[in-house]
């Protein structure tokens, strides 16, 4: 059967590279004073980690596309897709880049319509753009979910309802990075979408809750190292316990090397998630992420049930 | 040779088709948009209307096109003049006119050398037959 959803998120989502049905609009980053886009690419998030991204040395920041950008990334590569309809969703802490998709979708849909049209494709075609106050990987896991379902012929309305209603169970742990990193980024422009009064300094490394827009310190621990194994255990223990609903959940680093998976609790925490048939993706952290939550730093996401 | 809508840029493509929208409102006739004879219609009913309701789009529209294009529109009859007479990109340097004419702050200069351009004038070469006054790639009067 052929699909005619397509998933599209923009590259401030933690998208594993398995995840290949789904589009990525790319996002600037300014490094040092100098312009980057990031098409959300594996070689690119390498080349940010190895070379563009100096641990507490460069300054970088995510800057909002300007609409023309947008809409000519649109019209090449969604508008004369087989799809009929494209479904953007948009991370929490890219609120003015979701707002200027927002506009450039509705400032460019009849023409897009009229272009697909003029090529010859008579098919009914729609973008819209759902918004989720989600962080870290969990706009991912609920993406390659809505995808999964497309490929399966899904009803549009079923997949609306999906992301509608998971993007408020979804759940994301994160153990930030080099602590004085993120003090610097706080002097300098505040957290980005780390909770200033969550991250208290004082506490070395904390491991912060994400759910519902709501953010809380489940932990501090006293090296980072500890604060990824705390988040590892509480992985497992959630889904020992039944808690995480299936299919994916996400794991991402904001390192080149992806280290996790050598950690003493990571083959239980794959051995449980494989019982319960839970695909278990480790990725590269995104750019964008990894700027707010500092070098090193860790996520999990989830759906929870209920 | 013709261009059609879409062998041009995707910004000038976008930019274009909202011109026409707006054309077909105007004049309540449907167009088809890949016609080399569209993009002719819909260019020079922006230039007769360069203030109005196009402006928006028509000046990032021509931004969008590459001097090889502006050529070949030109050519076809639109009414742009804005690169058009500049070499072809890819195609062989055209010998310099031995009789040059020249427009310098929108007056004829006959015949004589080519003269440089005060600073910031830009000194506009005449299209090759007919007399022409060009201004922000608006012909004014023609011969």
């Amino acid at each position: 059967m052929q699909c005619k959803v397509q998933l599209i998120v923009d590259a401030s989502a933690d998208l594993s590279p398995e995840a290949q049905q789904i589009a990525v609009l790319p996002i600037r980053l300014r490094i040092n004073d100098r312009l980057y886009i990031d098409d959300g690419s594996i070689a690119f998030k390498h080349d940010f980690y190895r070379n563009l991204w100096r641990h507490g040395e460069s300054f970088a920041q995510v800057e909002a596309s300007d609409e023309e950008e947008i809409a000519v990334w649109l019209e090449k590569n969604a508008v004369y897709s087989p799809y009929r309809l494209q479904i953007l969703t948009g991370n929490a802490s890219r609120t003015l880049l979701f707002e200027k998709v927002q506009r450039t979708i509705a400032e460019n849909l009849q023409v897009f319509k009229r272009l697909r049209l003029e090529r010859g494709i008579f098919e009914h075609f729609n973008i819209k753009a759902l918004g989720s106050r989600l962080m870290f990987g969990g706009q991912s896991v609920l993406a390659r979910e809505a995808s999964r379902m497309a490929q399966q012929g899904a009803a549009l309305a079923d997949i609306s309802f999906y992301l509608q209603a998971a993007a408020k169970r979804v759940t994301s742990l994160i153990a930030p990075g080099v602590m004085p990193y993120l003090k610097d980024r706080g002097v300098e422009g505040g957290y980005g979408w780390i909770d200033a009064k969550a991250l208290n300094l004082k506490m070395r490394f904390p491991v912060v809750e994400y759910r519902g827009g709501a953010s809380t310190v489940v932990a501090k621990e006293k090296s980072r190292d500890n604060a990824a194994v705390f988040l590892l255990e509480t992985l497992h223990a959630i889904l020992e316990g039944g808690e995480a609903e299936a299919p994916f959940i996400v794991l991402s680093q904001a390192e080149e090397a992806l280290s996790l998976r050598d950690y003493p609790r990571f083959s239980a925490l794959a051995a449980a998630a494989a019982r319960r048939d839970i695909e278990l993706a480790v990725t590269p952290m995104s750019t964008a992420s990894a700027i707010a939550a500092g070098p090193g730093a860790v996520s999990a996401s989830w759906v929870s049930r209920g | 040779m013709s261009v059609t809508l879409f062998e041009l840029a995707p910004e000038a493509r976008i930019h274009f088709t909202k011109m026409a929208f707006i054309y077909e409102q105007s004049s309540r006739v449907k167009l088809k948009l890949n016609e080399a004879a569209s993009l002719i219609t819909v260019i020079n009913s922006s230039l007769e209307k360069a203030n109005q309701d196009y402006g928006r789009y028509f000046t990032r529209f021509l931004q969008a096109l590459t001097k090889n294009e502006l050529r070949a529109l030109a050519e076809d009859g639109a009414k742009v003049y804005r690169g058009a007479l500049a070499p072809a990109e890819s195609g062989p340097q055209t010998a310099a006119p031995v009789n040059q004419s020249v427009i310098y702050r929108g007056v004829r200069v006959e015949g004589g050398p080519a003269q440089s351009a005060a600073p910031g004038e830009q000194r506009q070469a005449s299209a090759p037959e007919g007399r022409k006054r060009v201004y922000r790639g608006v012909i004014l009067d023609e011969d």
